[in-house]
């Protein structure tokens, strides 16, 4: 059995006397940036970097590469490949060195795309606050919570692949501790961060205090530790924003699984090390880091954004050159054996295509394939509704709802 | 089927019965109200017909074909479903809105705005399996005598197309060899789309780089390679542009939102992509994990970005540029695609066929530089000697890639 503390833990400990930090803000800025991809149910197709689409594409992807150390380009040297391949023509890529370099710098940028040598390690700006647990204390921190964290956050929103449900399913942190009160086994190995979790009073800047130390790290630390597993929180972001997106509806905050992510961390530095470990950041001096500054400029940006674009236009300007050299006459309006109204999606290119051939009186058409139907479906005694409209159009209508029965 | 498959052809049941029509504004769940009364069905009618220019020479028979895709084994099989849908087939939106265009006074109110559909043309709903290539047509029982007679023909046409889809389709699948008979390489990839043990059900959106608005004559007589997304639009039927801020609204978030999630799967399929599917386990139905590594993976498998080469998709408008630029000017939040370079931009003139490029607010003149456009002489000798990958490293998968050809 759990022991409650008489008096409430987080009193105990020294407080810092100025607390800039506001989780909230810190929330709102990580729903932003972290993937916002549905259940699988539900599998919308989205800018992958749409946290950055504010900005212009060159300048966002190259941001979000610093941030976060994702590879934005093909390498530079498959660019060299297409090229010696003849996939990236020659004469688009002179073309778009000289619109964007002008004519008098074309050899010296054609000689950097061709043939130049950068350095293309990257070392993204998150990660590097906690990364300190392993060079202090040579602890891998993730390694010793995130198994744990994941199988409870699966648990407990598990649509239905697990033997045995969840066996409170109230919200998040109230079912957690509902748990930890009635179990024989605890989730904890340490009494501290048990004793925290039935605290009510305990906050996410409290246990921040324990773990970080000072609260201008606070941010960063968070953002750390959330991006080390992009994929878990994202998704719980996701669900807190719209439960609509699991069948079996479950309550759940981002704000609660960070404040159970921190109680982890703090069992685990508590289980390794008893309590001779102190704030990471007691000691830290530097300046916390911008993680969301511009890229500073960066030579090597320019070389890829110059090759990404002589790719592009290798073919668009195929394509356009194919669409105005095969115009066509307009034809009069013959009678048509019948027409057919495709969605518009790419993979009917080649149908549409078909069938004109097969049938040369027929004429076929594209339009999204929602067929201007916005609409919700639900099956004749089910509460449960089915979306059939594109993403982009949550918001302007009301939903009609057609009941589907058998 | 078992029920590890994800059959398209089961998101409605064919002979199931669709609460369509609202008749009373209190007849709601939860809220919401049940089906559209007839205004509504009305204005969506007539929407979808002006947004593709469809407003005479109606023919006997107008087909409505949503698509699908089935699979088996396959957690992402949503990301093979239709994008406008949600991730879901698209079948019953087609059929509800075949039976909106087929209801009476729905047809009456459309004459009164100018669109006479004769009395004897029937709207027909179906769905188009992309993985299997099979089409399954809905509510043919309403039907009229003479046009039962039309759908079987046009049916057994539609088969032939699918035939020669499905040989087109297989040259990406090292599993069927294309050269068979059309029988063969058709049952060959319906057993491949559902086989449990097939991580390539069939490629998605994989190489998709192109939008075109514009009327079908711009792209009939060209092989694009199932490249193209193609929105169907008559800049005659609207000067001003006052339909196609409609048309490209959608455009940015659909069309480009697939475009650039295949972009950064393929260009870092580790930390943007889901990594190959062999190892994924799937997490409470909600996601899935590679192996041992235990985060969830966003973002798409490699089994469906192995071909896709990753360029920003352009959008090739037929209309006059400043009408054009009027229009996508119109919404800040559709602008934002275009100004900042997420998806780029070309128009056609309709009069002059000059054609104009976006950069930095406007259009400027662009003179292509591609010489000749190669011709296909024969399709099915062209289908059967593409090149096939050699490696599903990047340089090597996307030389399946083919130039764009001339059909004439």
């Amino acid at each position: 059995m759990t022991t409650i503390h008489s008096q409430p833990l987080h009193a105990t400990m020294p407080q810092n006397s100025k607390h800039q930090f506001d989780i909230h803000h810190v929330i709102e800025e990580l729903k932003h940036y972290l993937p916002t991809q549905t259940p699988l149910k539900d599998f919308i197709h989205h800018n992958s970097l749409h946290a950055f689409q504010k900005m212009k594409f060159y300048d966002a992807i190259f941001t979000a590469s610093e941030i976060f150390g994702y590879q934005v380009t093909l390498e530079l040297e498959d660019f060299r490949k297409l090229f010696r391949q003849g996939r990236i023509k020659r004469e688009v890529f002179e073309n778009v060195i000289t619109q964007r370099k002008g004519i008098a710098a074309r050899e010296i940028w054609s000689k950097k795309l061709l043939f130049q040598d950068y350095n293309q390690s990257k070392t993204p700006r998150v990660g590097t606050l906690r990364e300190q647990w392993k060079s202090v204390y040579h602890i891998d921190i993730d390694t010793l919570v995130q198994p744990l964290l994941f199988r409870i956050l699966n648990a407990y929103l598990d649509q239905g692949i697990s033997l045995w449900n969840f066996p409170v399913s109230c919200e998040f942190l109230h079912s957690i501790r509902e748990i930890e009160k009635n179990s024989y086994v605890s989730i904890f190995k340490t009494s501290r961060a048990r004793a925290l979790l039935q605290d009510e009073f305990c906050t996410i800047t409290y246990l921040l205090e324990l773990l970080v130390g000072k609260d201008r790290y606070y941010e960063q630390y968070i953002i750390d530790q959330q991006f080390s597993h992009r994929g878990w929180s994202g998704m719980v972001a996701t669900i807190e924003e719209r439960p609509d997106s699991l069948l079996d509806t479950r309550r759940i905050s981002l704000h609660d699984s960070i404040f159970l992510e921190l109680l982890l961390e703090i069992d685990a530095l508590d289980d390794a090390l008893g309590r001779k470990w102190s704030p990471i950041c007691t000691n830290r001096t530097t300046e916390p880091v911008d993680l969301f500054a511009d890229a500073p400029y960066n030579e090597l940006n320019e070389v890829l954004s110059l090759w990404q674009d002589a790719f592009e236009w290798s073919y668009y300007d195929e394509v356009l050159s194919s669409i105005q050299a095969t115009k066509h006459a307009t034809k009069p309006n013959s009678p048509k054996s019948f027409q057919a109204l495709f969605c518009i999606d790419e993979r009917e290119c080649s149908i549409r295509r078909h069938i004109e051939s097969v049938d040369t009186d027929c004429e076929t058409l594209g339009t999204p394939g929602f067929f201007c139907c916005r609409i919700l479906l639900s099956a004749a005694k089910r509460e449960i509704l089915r979306q059939a409209l594109p993403r982009a159009g949550h918001a302007e209508v009301p939903y009609k709802r057609n009941r589907c029965t058998r | 089927m078992s029920p590890a498959i994800s059959n398209a052809f089961t998101h409605m049941n064919k002979t199931s019965i669709l609460t369509i029509e609202n008749k009373n504004l209190n007849d709601r769940e939860n809220g919401l109200q049940i089906g559209f009364t007839i205004e509504e069905m009305t204005t969506r009618v007539e929407g979808q017909l002006r947004s593709v220019g469809l407003l005479q020479n109606f023919a006997p028979i107008i087909y409505l074909i949503a698509h699908g895709s089935s699979s088996a084994n396959n957690p992402h099989h949503g990301a093979h479903d239709c994008g406008a849908c949600s991730g879901r087939p698209g079948s019953v939106n087609a059929r509800v809105m075949a039976s909106m265009a087929n209801h009476p006074i729905v047809r009456n109110n459309l004459q009164n705005k100018g669109i006479t559909i004769p009395e004897s043309t029937q709207f027909v709903g179906a769905l188009h399996d992309t993985a299997g290539d099979e089409i399954e047509y809905y509510d043919e029982q309403f039907l009229s005598p003479e046009n039962s007679l039309l759908h079987s023909k046009n049916c057994a046409s539609f088969e032939k197309a699918l035939d020669l889809n499905a040989k087109e389709r297989s040259r990406r699948f090292a599993s069927i060899p294309t050269s068979q008979s059309l029988k063969n390489v058709r049952k060959a990839i319906k057993d491949r789309s559902v086989s449990l043990f097939e991580p390539r059900p069939e490629l998605g959106h994989g190489t998709n780089t192109l939008c075109i608005v514009g009327r079908r004559e711009m792209t009939k007589r060209l092989f694009l390679d199932r490249r193209a997304f193609l929105n169907s639009y008559d800049y005659r039927t609207d000067p001003e542009g006052k339909i196609l801020a409609g048309v490209m609204r959608p455009l940015g978030p659909v069309c480009g939102g697939i475009n650039l999630e295949y972009y950064f799967s393929r260009v870092d399929n580790h930390k943007l992509g889901a990594g190959t599917k062999l190892p994924h386990h799937v997490m409470g139905l909600i996601g899935v994990t590679n192996s041992c590594d235990g985060d969830l993976r966003p973002g798409l498998p490699l089994q469906m970005i192995e071909v896709h080469d990753p360029v920003r998709l352009l959008i090739i408008v037929e209309h006059f540029p400043d009408v054009v630029l009027a229009t996508i000017q119109s919404a800040p939040e559709m602008y934002e695609w275009f100004i900042n370079e997420w998806v780029q931009i070309a128009v056609v003139h309709p009069e002059t066929n000059v054609l104009y490029r976006f950069r930095e607010g406007q259009f400027e003149e662009y003179s292509p530089v591609a010489a000749k456009i190669p011709i296909i002489k024969d399709f099915k000798s062209f289908i059967e000697e593409a090149q096939e990958m050699e490696t599903n490293y990047i340089a090597d998968a996307t030389k399946e890639n083919l130039p764009v050809y001339s059909l004439q």
